[in-house]
């Protein structure tokens, strides 16, 4: 099955130019998450690739074939949309045959595939139904069944869990965990949530105002986010962010003041370091810790300003102002308010970002 | 418990109130020449008789104008659905160029009396020859004003992704219109349907106007015409409305079921 491939496009709605030269590939049978916030171009992406806008300038490729002069049915792309989009007036099966009635397919094969698809998707029951007649998961799966039949090239997804509640959310998002490991199929999915896209993604592309942030791996964006909006986009609860100033950086070790007289210690900048002293420290709550281990460096004390319990873990914030700091810990690690904790951070778990929001590498251990 | 009574009551006094003179009007045409004439005039046929009946269709051949009102009718309603639901489904969902400033202009024509219209209509039927033809009866029902904004607004409140959803599924635009836009527009058609129906078959000032050849009249220009005539025998003429005003009765109570709505419901979330 082949991948997808955008290359230098371009969109402008009147004055306003959202893509100006935007490279894009999802390869064959890759998950590709597209995420950002709302704004930052990732639906209309997807719309460029099924056809539904045409980009100004640039070239998109569905595999070998070049698409972007095609109509939306002639491109081999299947799309799921946030509404579900299901033909009121139709029944689940004939939703379901809609894309192969429209492809001419002859009727016997037409109603092996819908009978196929139906039972991969536990609709067996439903056909009959209409979609008023449905519930969200159940309508979810239907508008899922519209696309699977067709076997195109590319599935794309548009937000297509955010009408769910919680729960069924996580259940409808194993579910297209396991359909992807099925059936292999090449999918671009859009999405602002940023844990489903760490759950579901071979690979990440994080948007930013009609630019590509950052992609790679839920790994790579997570561990090592290569801007300070990146860092701030995944998380749950979201990294900490202190304001830091480098008092001394050498080749054995790099000195940052944080707040009022606190500093740590990291090891020495590569790359040439930024242009300007003032920084950004960045540390993920679950990077904090009160038990110090071998190479972690301590910050200072702070009071434990207030306490969420989840049951499983734990979340407390610890100090107030620009220095305040969430600290995520076990469950059952009790944490009084008022209390003074000492947190403790390995180098290796802390990031630090320019004044422009750009990482600024480090190499882990001071060398002291 | 005593409110839903009471409007039960109310409805049952305006239904009274609406049918008194329909039922009066089929109670006289059962009566006696001369009979609804005399004073207090009665309500109830005191010998009833199927004579004026007979006296319509076998002398005054009433049955080639209901023939006529009938073709004239469903001519104007499949014609009119032909011709409004496309344009109403473009106004509302298409992208062309002068869209916005072509419904501006409809309405604004709508302030325009249809009567100011009659003559220089005439004329133009005229110079093209359809005068005296059913042509000319049904071309201004061919895509009336308000039928394109029934069909227009109620097509407005299809989503747009349905008909993306549709496009990505293979559908020409034509099966789109088809498949997906008819069946949800379906009310909006029963309506429309309805009213040209209705409008067309009571009409009387243009079939008046454009037909001129008595065999091509319609019932309410033979009901007029036969009016003029026998404007004493209430009893005929009365027989006459039966024979115009039931088959649209009809035709309402068949239809009243498909004005309900929802039929969007499910299709997508809300």
């Amino acid at each position: 099955m082949p991948g997808a491939t955008l290359s230098g496009v371009g969109k402008s709605f009147g004055a306003v130019t959202l893509f100006d030269g935007l490279d894009l590939s999802a390869g064959d049978g890759e998950f590709v998450v597209l995420v950002g916030p709302s704004g930052c171009g990732k639906s209309t992406l997807l719309r460029l690739i099924a056809g539904l806008d045409r980009p100004d300038s640039g070239e998109i490729r569905i595999g070998e074939r070049q698409v972007d002069r095609l109509p939306p049915g002639e491109r081999g792309v299947a799309m799921v949309f946030q509404s579900y989009a299901l033909y009121p007036q139709m029944t689940v099966a004939q939703n379901i045959a809609f894309p192969l009635r429209m492809a001419g397919r002859p009727k016997r094969e037409l109603d092996e595939s819908v009978r196929r698809t139906c039972e991969l998707l536990g609709l067996s029951e439903l056909m009959d139904r209409r979609p008023a007649e449905l519930s969200g998961g159940q309508r979810q799966r239907v508008a899922i069944g519209r696309a699977i039949v067709r076997e195109p090239d590319v599935f794309l997804f548009d937000e297509p869990l955010s009408n769910l509640d919680a729960n069924l959310r996580a259940q409808m998002r194993r579910e297209f965990a396991e359909l992807h490991a099925r059936l292999r199929a090449t999918t671009i999915y859009v999405t602002h949530d940023q844990a489903e896209a760490m759950a579901l993604a071979d690979r990440i592309v994080l948007m930013r105002d009609g630019r590509i942030e950052q992609q790679g791996t839920p790994e790579d964006l997570y561990c090592r986010p290569a801007t300070l909006f990146a860092a701030e986009f995944f998380g749950q609860p979201p990294i900490n962010r202190l304001p830091g100033r480098i008092l001394r950086a050498d080749t054995r070790r790099t000195e940052i003041a944080i707040g009022d007289g606190e500093s740590i210690v990291l090891g020495p900048l590569t790359g040439g370091g930024p242009a300007r002293d003032d920084v950004v420290v960045a540390i993920r709550p679950e990077a904090l810790t009160a038990r110090p281990d071998g190479g972690t460096i301590a910050l200072a004390p702070r009071a434990v300003a207030f306490v969420e319990w989840f049951g499983g873990e734990r979340h407390a914030q610890l100090g107030t102002g620009d220095t305040a700091l969430v600290w995520r810990t076990a469950g059952d690690r009790l944490i009084a308010t008022g209390e003074s904790i000492t947190l403790h951070v390995a180098p290796a778990k802390v990031h630090l970002f320019d004044d422009e929001g750009r990482a600024v590498p480090h190499t882990a251990l001071p060398n002291l | 418990m005593t409110a839903g009574r009471a409007i039960t009551a109310l409805a049952a006094l305006f239904a009274a109130i609406t049918l008194a003179p329909l039922l009066w009007m089929v109670s006289v045409s059962l009566m006696q020449p001369g009979e609804a004439g005399q004073f207090p005039p009665p309500l109830i046929p005191a010998d009833p008789t199927l004579a004026n009946y007979h006296e319509l269709f076998a002398a005054q051949g009433m049955g080639v104008f209901l023939g006529n009102s009938l073709l004239v009718s469903t001519l104007a309603t499949l014609l009119a659905l032909l011709f409004t639901l496309p344009a109403g489904y473009a106004f509302a969902k298409l992208r062309f160029r002068g869209r916005t400033a072509t419904v501006q202009t409809l309405l604004a024509l709508l302030l325009i009396p249809g009567q100011i219209g009659m003559l220089p209509l005439f004329l133009e039927l005229k110079a093209i020859g359809l005068v005296n033809s059913y042509a000319g009866v049904l071309i201004p029902w061919l895509a009336g004003i308000i039928g394109i904004f029934l069909v227009r607004q109620y097509a407005l409140s299809i989503p747009d992704e349905l008909l993306e959803a549709a496009r990505i599924d293979g559908a020409s635009e034509w099966d789109m219109f088809r498949h997906v836009v008819l069946p949800i527009l379906r009310p909006a058609i029963a309506t429309l349907a309805l009213f040209v129906f209705l409008g067309s078959w009571n009409d009387f000032m243009w079939p008046l106007i454009v037909l001129s050849d008595q065999d091509l009249y319609t019932l309410p220009v033979a009901l007029a015409s036969l009016g003029r005539e026998r404007a004493q025998d209430i009893e005929l003429m009365m027989a006459g409305s039966v024979v115009t005003t039931v088959p649209v009765l009809l035709l309402f109570l068949a239809l009243q079921r498909q004005f309900i709505g929802g039929l969007l419901a499910g299709s997508v979330k809300g």
